[in-house]
């Protein structure tokens, strides 16, 4: 399917601008502190070489730091991550583990991020395999196994007017 | 109208995958790094083994030239001339030198699983070594910081490339230590084609003996693309890859000097590799066989021969060289000029200092995403992207500045054309200069 005008808009002027020989955005670089959790999803079809790779540091209750590494190859894949990182970093770990990845009412912290009236699809289902990236990184630092990432529909051209109307097939 | 040679164009009939359509057009095969394309010759070989004399090459006794049977007599006919075929055109001194492996992979940790060393040597390699000739080393590591008790002891370790991934001899030169009793190196890089000169190798080597180690030689990216000779070399262990050289896949080679094979302990033991066993004890055979456990692929060793000698006879090294020059001249002059902020081609810019490899980076996964995708779709172009089994060098190269993983190559063999070049140069180029127009259907 194509990739959304917010989509497009978002990783044209904050992630492909901010790219470069010598620059990249600082959630897309590694932590320069020792990682506490990590943990990978496959958010995109293509095989073993889109894994992509979540890192946290963390202490008792609270997210330090978050980061994101993969040969990405899709720009809602990007955006995504860019903002679910950039969302989960200072918050508490319970917060971020209480967000339900199969509930796209509770995924509209991402979609105002990515801005406009528009909650398109695409980004709906990266902000879940993102989502769940961090949350099992978080898993992770506690010690926890990971939960085992759901198969999220495939995105459609759909805009999302009522939400709540999501029932995950 | 077509620019290759008529000897190309002749080699390319040979080669039934070429023949292929898909959509009306054939495949563009960009990516010989990996894998070759096999010709008929070779394809005919394979199935002559389980056409002909589908047998079992195992169960003889040591120095053994006859067999027990019709099948096993033809078989062994064209197994030998196989191995002697792989050692003669690396130049070694005798078939025993020769070990089937099934990649080299396979062939580099036999050396690193068999040589005896001790706490208190160490192994040494660049920093952009395959993960094939760096895995191995770790583990021989992991298994030496054990014995020491020690977890933080430092066993293998590795010197710098130039900025531009060239080979610095002064510097590895001055990495080797008294304590270095392994030299494991790449001989062609199949991340950028950076070959080690024949001269900095014989210098290597000079300098390894005097500390009493071993010079091993990861050569899967050289063997297949020019002379190679172990002696003029001054190698000690050799390993190589048919099937980056139009042989069957899954065969692979490791040569070593004679009487340093004899004293590797073997890898993986069992069938075939004893010369006798008791219910306590068991005598191994001498090399090759000790390293050769089980039935092997029989079909694969015939295939070798023909293949070996489709390299070296019917095509010729110089012709090789000479192509891949010309191919990657070719892709250098088209893609050098695009290089910006947001791509760029990664070792030596001057093509006669990269063999067939032409690799290109951008911190951009979705750029690189949309080359390979736009190349599949519109011009059966298969190149490879990733970090191409050398994660250690681009992490540390690259990770900071996040573009470790967004890379795309393509390799060439003499099968290539001008005309495949250009193909794929035109959709780099669409890409580049249009980086955020192209996403829909990703």
């Amino acid at each position: 399917m194509a990739v959304s005008n917010e989509v497009r808009r978002y990783y044209a002027d904050k992630i492909f601008a901010a790219m470069g020989r010598e620059r990249a955005p600082r959630n897309f670089l590694p932590m320069d502190e020792p990682v506490t959790g990590r943990a990978t999803v496959e958010g995109c079809l293509g095989g073993g070489k889109n894994i992509t790779e979540f890192t946290v540091r963390c202490d008792e209750a609270r997210i330090l730091d978050v980061r994101v590494s993969c040969g990405l190859c899709n720009p809602a894949m990007y955006v995504a991550a860019d903002i679910v990182v950039a969302w989960a970093r200072g918050r508490s770990l319970d917060e971020v583990l209480a967000l339900d990845p199969l509930r796209v009412a509770g995924l509209e912290p991402f979609f105002v991020v990515l801005g406009g009236p528009a909650w398109p699809d695409d980004a709906r289902e990266k902000f879940q395999y993102a989502l769940v990236g961090v949350q099992n990184a978080l898993r992770d630092h506690r010690g926890e196994v990971a939960a085992a990432a759901p198969e999220f529909d495939e995105p459609t051209a759909k805009d999302w007017a009522d939400p709540d109307e999501y029932e995950h097939e | 109208m077509t620019t290759a040679t008529p000897d190309i164009l002749e080699l390319r009939k040979a080669f039934p995958a070429l023949q292929r359509l898909r959509r009306g057009k054939p495949p563009i095969y960009l990516n010989n790094t990996c894998m070759t394309l096999r010709p008929q010759v070779v394809i005919d070989a394979l199935r002559r083994y389980y056409e002909e004399f589908p047998t079992c090459g195992g169960g003889r006794s040591e120095g053994a030239k006859k067999l027990d049977n019709w099948f096993q007599d033809e078989l062994r006919e064209h197994e030998v001339y196989a191995r002697e075929a792989a050692g003669r055109h690396i130049g070694a001194g005798s078939a025993d030198e020769v070990v089937w492996t099934r990649n080299t992979s396979e062939a580099l940790n036999i050396v690193a699983h068999g040589l005896k060393l001790e706490v208190g040597d160490e192994i040494l390699g660049s920093e952009r070594e395959h993960n094939s000739n760096l895995v191995p080393w770790l583990e021989a590591e992991r298994r030496l910081r054990a014995r020491a008790g020690d977890p933080e002891l430092v066993v293998r370790r590795f010197f710098e490339l130039d900025d531009d991934g060239g080979f610095d001899l002064a510097r590895a030169l001055a990495a080797i230590t008294p304590q270095t009793k392994v030299l494991a190196l790449g001989h062609a890089s199949n991340l950028d084609g950076t070959v080690i000169p024949a001269a900095d190798i014989r210098a290597l080597s000079a300098r390894i003996h005097e500390v009493g180690g071993v010079l091993v030689l990861d050569a899967a990216q050289s063997v297949p693309h020019r002379k190679v000779d172990v002696r003029d070399l001054g190698v000690d262990f050799l390993a190589y890859s048919i099937h980056k050289m139009c042989g069957p896949s899954g065969m692979g080679v490791l040569w070593g000097r004679y009487e340093l094979l004899e004293q590797l302990d073997p890898f993986i033991v069992g069938g075939d590799t004893i010369a006798d066993t008791w219910q306590d004890r068991v005598e191994y055979k001498s090399p090759p066989g000790r390293f050769e456990a089980g039935l092997q692929d029989y079909a694969g060793m015939v295939g070798a021969g023909a293949a070996i000698d489709y390299i070296t006879d019917t095509v010729g090294y110089d012709l090789i060289r000479a192509q891949e020059l010309a191919l990657n001249t070719r892709l250098t002059e088209r893609l050098a000029p695009l290089q910006c902020d947001h791509f760029w081609l990664l070792g030596p810019e001057d093509p006669s200092r990269r063999g067939g490899v032409i690799t290109m980076t951008s911190p951009s996964g979705a750029l690189i995403n949309a080359i390979e995708r736009i190349g599949d779709e519109e011009a059966n172009i298969m190149v490879r992207r990733g970090m191409f089994c050398v994660n250690a060098y681009l992490h540390r190269r690259f990770d900071r500045v996040g573009s470790s993983k967004n890379n795309l190559r393509a390799s060439v063999y003499f099968y290539n054309t001008l005309e495949e070049c250009d193909a794929f140069a035109d959709i780099v180029e669409r890409v580049v200069t249009n980086p955020l127009d192209h996403f829909d259907d990703e």
